[in-house]
Formats: C-alpha cells, structure tokens, sequence
C-alpha cells in the first residue's frame, strides 16, 4: 500500500485513494482476480476503508487487482492508526496513518507569551477575565471532547479566584473571577487535551500608593 | 491600565514629619503594610492611594513638614504611562476623605506590570505644590505591592526672615530689600514656599544655594547641614554714615530632581549695608565732634566740624528733605549748626530765632520737631523749633537748673529733660506742657538715653556714679550691671546692637542690654574711642 494521506487532526479526509497493489511470489503484480481475498483493516474508528466507493468500514476485502482502496478520516485526533492488508498465504502488510496532532491553542490573557490571568481587582476592570482553550480535532460538538481541567484543590486557587469551564462541548470559555475577600497569590491551572497540555498561571495582587 | 472601583477602605490618620528624602523607597512586594509618612505603620491592604494632608499651622514651625505635602493641597494630579487621569479631590468633600487632619485613602488600581507614573499635589486653584515625575515602578502579579514616595516641594518664592536676634540690625523685607546696621554678624533664615507661602524645609525640600554679588563688603557664612540659617558679616567701612552700600544676595533654588519643575527659582534680594557712626561732642579744649564705629574705632570727619563752643548735638531722623540732618548747638556763638553727614556745613532756611546760650539738643521724629534747652544763666528754658530752623509753639514756663541733657521718648512721644544740680528730671509733651517730674535715686543726672525695646529711659548720674532707669510710668530701678562708673557724663543706646555707651571720664563704657531680660552687662569693645574730651552728649547715625 502507498500513497497513504497524510492527514491533520481537525480535518476529515473522505474517499482518499490508497494505492494498493498486490504481487506474486516472483514479484509479479496480479491485475486480475485474487487467488485468495485481501482483508485490509483499519485499527482505529475515525480511519474507515472502503472499495470502489462502498459502504466504509474498518474492514474491507479486495478480490482483484483492479480495485480501488479508499481511506476515510473523521479528523479526531488520534494517534497513528494501523492499516493492514492480510492474505492467505501471503505476506501481512502494516501501513500507519498519522495525522498531524494539534496542540491546544490558549486564547487570552499572556505574560512573556504565557497563558497568564491577572486579577487586581475584586469588581469592575481586573476582576474577571475570560480565555478560550481548545484543540482542533478533539474538542467541540464535532468531536464531543472537552478539555480536562486541574485545579489544585489545595492551593492558593480558591484564595482569591473562582474558574468557571466550559458548559458544554460546544463552548471552550473559561472565565476566572476574583473572590470577595481575596488574598494576594499565585495558581496554576492544568488543561488536557490529546496529547497536549497546557498551564495557565493565575495571579491576584494589589497595588498601593503611599504619598509623603 | 488603570481603573478606580467603588472601594473604600478607610484607615486612621497619620502624622506628618518623618526624615525622608527624594523620591526615596520604592518598595515592591512584601506583605501589604505601607509605611504612611512617619506615622504609625497602617495596614492596608488591597488597592489604594494613601496621603495624609497636613492641617495649616499657626505657625511657621508647625508648617513646616519633612516630607513636603502642603496643608494646602486640594487635589493630586497625575499620569499613568503617559496617559493624564482624571485628577483626584484631596478634601472631605471626597467620601474617601475624612478626619482632620485630612487622610485619603482613595482606590487606585493598576494591573501588573511595568508602569511609569507621575504625581502632582496641587492647591485648589490648579497650582503645583509638590511632585513626583517619573516614577517607574513594576507591579509585580501575585504579590502586595505598595510604592512609596516621597514628594519633592516645589518653591514658588523665596521668604528671607531676619531672625529674632537680629530684629534690630537687619531690618526690612525680601521683596523691599533689606537695611544692616553695623559690622556685626546677622543671621537671616532663607525658606522656601511653595505656591501658597507654606514653607518648604527639611529633607526632601529644595536646597536653596545663597551667593553674595560680585565684592560685596560682606561675608557669608554657609549654615550647617541641616540648618537654613546663613551668617552674613559687613566688613562695610563707611565714609559717611548716612550713606548705604548696596549690595544683594543671589538665592537659587535647584527644583528637587523629579519633582516636576526643571527651572531653578532664583531670586535677588537687595541689601543696604550701613555703618553706624557714634557722634561724640567733646566739650574740652574749646570744644571739638569726633565719631566713632560702634567698637569705638575713630572715623575720619572730613571736613572737621567748625563749632566753637558745642553743647548739644541732634540727628534729623525723620524721612522729610532734611532727613540725616546733624544739628550742633554752640552756646558760646549762640547757634545752632547744621551739617551734613559725615560733616559737611550746610544751611537751614529758618535762623533758629530765640536762643540763649542753646545746650542740649534732642530730635523728635514724631512731629519733626528739635528741642532744646537754652542754658542762659537769666533762666533755663527750653525751646522748640523745626528742622528748618523755624522755632515752634512751646508752652513750658519751667525754670530749669543746669540742663545737662534731653532724649526723646519714641515710643510714648515725649521729651525727658535732665537738671543735674536740680536733680530731676523733667517730662513735658511735644507742646512744652510738664507732665511728670522725677527726683528718685537721681544724683547729678548729667546724660539720658531712651531705650524703645523697653521703653524706659536711663540717666547716667555723675553724682553717684549710677545709671537710674525708669519705666513707662516713672518707677525707678538702679540696673546692677551699669558697673564701673566714675562720674558718668553722658550716654547714648545703640538700638542696633543694644548697647549702652557710658562715657566715663574720658573714656568709654559699653555696656550691652539682654533682650529677655533687660538687664545689662559690660562688653568689650576692639577699639578705645581715642581722643575723648570732656564729652556731653552722643548720637548715632544712622
């Protein structure tokens, strides 16, 4: 097998050919029918084959060597997926399919081009702030994900801000308010994607002018 | 960014005082607790701008501040990265305002980061009073941060005040200029005010630099650290007393570095320096005027006085076109002289019609007046005249014993007569109407001297060698101090330095006045006042 798409997480592939081709023992390809049917599997869910444009499936079966093979690709973040030709007395074929991942993409607030929140302010401007955190092809309605948040629950988190995440799959907007009563400090917050992290520092300072 | 939120966090006031200096104390960080200008540490915490604004003193002390806020502050001023805000009341009429003295603590919030900011205290009208430009400070996330500034003032005029000692010999004003008498050292103190005259001293203030004019007579003592005090000493020497060097000081007044101004204030304050000169008339070896500094060092008169028989000697010290007139009786010609200082004849319109034998000679400023007494030996009067000459309405019928001297009180506006063998002495109005006539512990009075800082008026009593002096309403006391004296003839008091000259003989006693107490004690002198003569009367001039 040859010509396997190179895909991107976020981005769905349909009906891209792969090239297949199938030899004897001399080396000789076969162009016509198949002395013993090719099986040809997908390891993963998102990544379905199919035959001169039928139904896709993570399984498939060649006959001939004038078929054409398909890949199909949902663009969920995955890692490599296993395609695999298997024969009757014939050699077993593995093929990867690796689309490219994305990391999470942080949307708000930075400090030196990190993700930082800093309140300074218990209401009105500095009190509250909002960012964005998602990653293509794993979260959002398409793929349903969300991303995983750690929170310290010990810390100095709850000394000073409330962080409210997303409702839904459909909404990757965290807000981060300061408290009542909030006390100076520093926090991080974690978020998971697949295979991608990130950190987000919150802080809460005050700020006071003495004039002599 | 900068935003002010509906918080107020009230804390008690603070004193003022405290020894901090320019742009002193950017702390960041730390637990939160600011240091609130000398006062009682506050703690405060949150978002905050904190300023206690010192309530007007009475007196100059009490507005005096270390750390320059005025008591007339009435709103701050100031930019945050460039960006002019909108200015911030400093008075109770600002709920974040309260108490007296009045304490802001006023809500001021500034995200973290890099910021440079500038404040400005001004007064109601818009004026700048004290300032902080450039203050670069990092907000740093997470933590408490508290910047902590020291406002430099800034001088709007310069206040130069002659101190108390000093009232007698250096009179006058900044803006007018200045008159010193004598060679004698002053001190002055140079204060800085801000736009509403509340004096800027202390640390953190502007250093005014003070610099005499080019070869100036004068030196100049720079003050102690610390101290806003300078020393200033004329080495004027005088050819004629009635005449002034004019000089000046030059005080520059370099803007606290940062504090918002970059123009120096500098300001000229103009000086009269004057040498008094002691007029001695001598009435030995025929008679004879010699003049002297107030050590008693003799200066030249050139021309020499052309009196014969002197007997009583006056200066105009009035402000009319006869002002600095100097006035000599001569009994023996029956005159009365007059010259211009140093001692230079000139003449008068009026022929001073009248005279008998004319001794002493006192000069009354108040109406402008010169009485004297006329020693002829058909009987004693005394007569009045103006300072032209022209003689005036004098109703005394008084027959006075041996006149041996007059003085003019200034401060009540009557004249003392001294009749030594009579001993009295005798006190009439400006009209010549008798008032009061003394004899108490008085022994041969021969010379009388008014002091004004007390209002009394002393008489040197050759016949007990004693100094008498009575007060306001003729109680007497013998002052203890007056020491030494062998038949003292004549006396004058310098209300420059506060001296008394006694003349001894033929010599001189100075004898200095303590301004607390009244009582005096002898002084040394550097010079001998050479060539005394039997002397009668003295003035000083100026």
């Amino acid at each position: 097998m040859t010509n396997i798409p190179s895909g991107s997480a976020g981005t769905a592939l349909s009906n891209q050919i792969v090239n297949f081709k199938a030899f004897t023992s001399s080396n000789t390809q076969i162009t016509g029918s198949f002395a013993n049917t090719v099986t040809v599997t997908s390891s993963d869910s998102s990544t379905l084959l199919s035959v001169n444009g039928g139904a896709a499936s993570q399984s498939v079966t060649l006959t001939s060597g004038t078929q054409q093979l398909f890949i199909n690709y949902t663009g969920l973040a995955v890692n490599p997926v296993t395609i695999e030709a298997t024969a009757s007395g014939a050699t077993t074929l593995d093929q990867s399919f690796s689309p490219t991942l994305s990391a999470i993409a942080y949307s708000g607030p930075t400090v030196s081009s990190n993700p930082e929140i800093d309140l300074y302010a218990t209401n009105g401007t500095g009190s509250q702030f909002t960012f964005t955190a998602s990653q293509l092809g794993w979260t959002g309605t398409t793929y349903g994900n969300t991303l995983i948040a750690t929170i310290p629950k010990t810390g100095t988190c709850s000394n000073f801000a409330t962080i409210t995440q997303p409702s839904s799959t459909s909404s990757s907007t965290y807000t981060v308010t300061a408290i009542a009563s909030p006390t100076v400090g520093t926090c991080t917050i974690g978020l998971g994607g697949f295979n991608s992290n990130i950190t987000v520092t919150i802080t809460y300072s005050t700020f006071g002018v003495i004039l002599h | 960014m900068i935003a002010f939120a509906a918080l107020a966090a009230f804390a008690a006031g603070c004193g003022g005082g405290g020894g901090g200096s320019v742009l002193s104390g950017l702390t960041n960080g730390g637990g939160g607790n600011g240091s609130n200008g000398g006062g009682s540490p506050q703690s405060l915490t949150g978002f905050y701008l904190r300023i206690v604004i010192p309530a007007a003193g009475t007196t100059q002390s009490e507005r005096r501040r270390p750390k320059y806020i005025s008591s007339s502050t009435g709103q701050l001023a100031y930019t945050v990265d460039g960006t002019v805000e909108t200015p911030i009341v400093l008075t109770t009429a600002n709920p974040d305002c309260t108490g007296s003295p009045v304490a802001c603590t006023v809500p001021f919030q500034i995200a973290p980061g890099a910021h440079t900011f500038s404040f400005t205290l001004e007064d109601s009208n818009g004026s700048p009073l004290s300032g902080a430009t450039n203050v670069s400070y990092t907000v740093v996330a997470g933590t408490a941060n508290t910047l902590s500034i020291t406002l430099g003032g800034i001088a709007a005029s310069v206040s130069v005040q002659s101190q108390t000692a000093n009232a007698n010999r250096m009179t006058g004003s900044a803006s007018n200029g200045f008159q010193i008498y004598g060679n004698a050292s002053v001190q002055f103190a140079v204060v800085l005010e801000d736009a509403d005259g509340n004096a800027i001293v202390g640390n953190g203030a502007p250093v005014p630099s003070v610099s005499p004019s080019a070869a100036a007579p004068f030196t100049l003592a720079t003050p102690t650290s610390g101290s806003n005090v300078y020393t200033l000493t004329s080495t004027y020497s005088a050819t004629n007393p009635g005449t002034s060097s004019n000089t000046s000081i030059t005080i520059v007044a370099t803007p606290v570095p940062s504090s918002g101004p970059t123009t120096a204030l500098t300001e000229t304050v103009q000086l009269q320096l004057y040498q008094p000169w002691i007029y001695v008339l001598n009435s030995g070896s025929g008679g004879s005027v010699t003049a002297y500094d107030e050590q008693g060092n003799q200066k030249t008169l050139s021309p020499a006085f052309t009196v014969s028989t002197p007997q009583g000697i006056a200066v105009d010290n009035g402000t009319d076109t006869n002002a600095g007139n100097l006035y000599v009786t001569n009994v023996g010609t029956t005159s009365v002289k007059t010259y211009v200082p140093p001692s230079t004849a000139t003449t008068v319109p009026g022929t001073f019609t009248g005279l008998a034998s004319p001794g002493p000679i006192a000069f009354d400023s108040h109406n402008n007046q010169l009485y004297l007494a006329n020693l002829a030996s058909s009987g004693q009067t005394m007569q009045a005249y103006n300072d032209g000459g022209t003689a005036q309405s004098f109703s005394t019928a008084t027959n006075i014993a041996n006149a041996t001297a007059l003085a003019y009180d200034s401060v009540d506006n009557v004249i003392f007569l001294a009749s030594g063998t009579g001993n009295k002495i005798y006190e009439f109005t400006e009209a010549g109407a008798l008032q009061t006539t003394w004899t108490t512990s008085l022994s041969n009075p021969s010379g009388l001297a008014y002091d004004p800082n007390w209002g009394w008026i002393f008489a040197a009593n050759k016949g007990s060698n004693s100094i008498t002096a009575y007060n306001a309403s003729g109680a007497s006391q013998t002052l203890s101090g007056f020491s030494g004296l062998t038949a003292p003839t004549a006396m004058l008091f310098d209300p420059h330095s506060k001296t008394f000259y006694v003349v001894n003989g033929s010599t001189m006693k100075a004898f200095t006045e303590s301004s607390t107490t009244g009582t005096v004690a002898a002084t040394a002198l550097s010079g001998t006042f050479p060539n005394l003569n039997t002397p009668t009367e003295m003035i000083i001039l100026p």
